[in-house]
């Protein structure tokens, strides 16, 4: 049965994807949202070309003025370039939470929100809920400043390029050969081996129950065999 | 020992992955080839360094540089391994 995409979709308990699904692209963006009652969180809202289309999501699932926070996991256009939009149409002040390392790029976009620098792993934006997102830096996976956001609560990783891929033939929740296409696009965008070992001793900590990733397709079954294979996939510089 | 047959089942299953099992049966039987059961190539002996080129160039004409993105990594890790000449289309 096809997935209504062009509705927000729940992918965890308030917790929904809110991204574009383009049939003719080879690549897509998964912009998120999570509902914590009082407060909404929009994580990497998109680039400008999606905006209308996500922007119609989001309003669907909460009022634009209860979004007090956009996580943006690093620097790069496809996850930051709309958050100025969202600025200009929620009519208080949000926080943005985004790498140290990114932190003096995203300025270039026309961020004006006061932007929280994530400095060491374990940080977190704790909700007046209790709700606790904890942030953990991926260093070099694939940009310098990238981090991944782990929902306490749903146990939901929001894990930005990491486990991203390649799709023409997409699906929202992955299929059985998803983690060759998690390789065909982790391989040419990480620069070393090292970085990726680095990431799976950070995630192996991690209790997760789904892997939400910025693009391809969300991961729910066989999370520590994803895992173990950072340590194993070639990476960026090995034979340039 | 890889093989060239090796580099082509390789890129096959890569590129299943990035584009979907229809758009790739198709695209390797417009190479003459065809994928078994077991989702493995059978190429005439002899023709496995032509037709791996046959078919990087396919994958690139018919669905551009991701194709190409996807899979360099893998074949040249490979063929390095095998000690094997890749085609340009395909080395870095």
């Amino acid at each position: 049965m096809r997935m209504k995409y062009e509705e927000p979709i729940e992918i965890a308990e308030n917790t929904y994807w809110v991204g574009h699904y383009d049939e003719e692209a080879g690549f897509h963006c998964n912009p998120y949202l999570i509902d914590d009652g009082e407060e909404a969180v929009l994580i990497d809202p998109g680039g400008i070309t999606h905006y209308p289309h996500v922007l119609k999501k989001v309003i669907r699932a909460v009022d634009l003025d209860r979004i007090h926070h956009i996580i943006l996991h690093h620097q790069d256009p496809d996850l930051c370039a709309s958050t100025p939009r969202y600025e200009e149409l929620i009519n208080h002040e949000v926080t943005v939470y985004n790498p140290l390392r990114a932190s003096f790029f995203i300025p270039y976009y026309g961020i004006k929100s006061r932007v929280v620098p994530i400095r060491r792993d374990g940080e977190a934006l704790v909700l007046k809920s209790g709700r606790r997102l904890e942030f953990y830096l991926t260093p070099f996976v694939h940009f310098a400043g990238s981090m991944v956001t782990y929902d306490t609560r749903s146990k939901v990783l929001f894990s930005s390029d990491i486990f991203g891929a390649f799709s023409f033939d997409w699906s929202l929740y992955a299929r059985d050969d998803y983690l060759e296409a998690v390789k065909a696009f982790l391989e040419p965008y990480v620069g070393s081996k090292k970085a990726l070992e680095n990431v799976a001793r950070k995630l192996e900590q991690l209790d997760i129950e789904v892997i939400a990733p910025q693009h391809g397709s969300i991961i729910t079954d066989n999370i520590p065999e994803f895992i173990q294979a950072l340590r194993e996939m070639d990476a960026g510089v090995y034979l340039e | 020992m890889v093989t060239y047959l090796d580099l082509i089942n390789a890129m096959v299953r890569r590129e299943t992955a990035i584009l979907g099992r229809e758009k790739v049966g198709k695209i390797v039987a417009k190479a003459g080839l065809s994928i078994g059961e077991d989702g493995k190539v059978a190429v005439p002996k002899g023709m496995e360094k032509q037709k791996l080129e046959e078919l990087a160039r396919s994958f690139y004409e018919e669905c551009g540089d991701i194709t190409l993105i996807g899979c360099r990594i893998l074949v040249n890790r490979l063929a390095r391994e095998g000690n094997l000449k890749l085609p340009d289309i395909l080395k870095f």
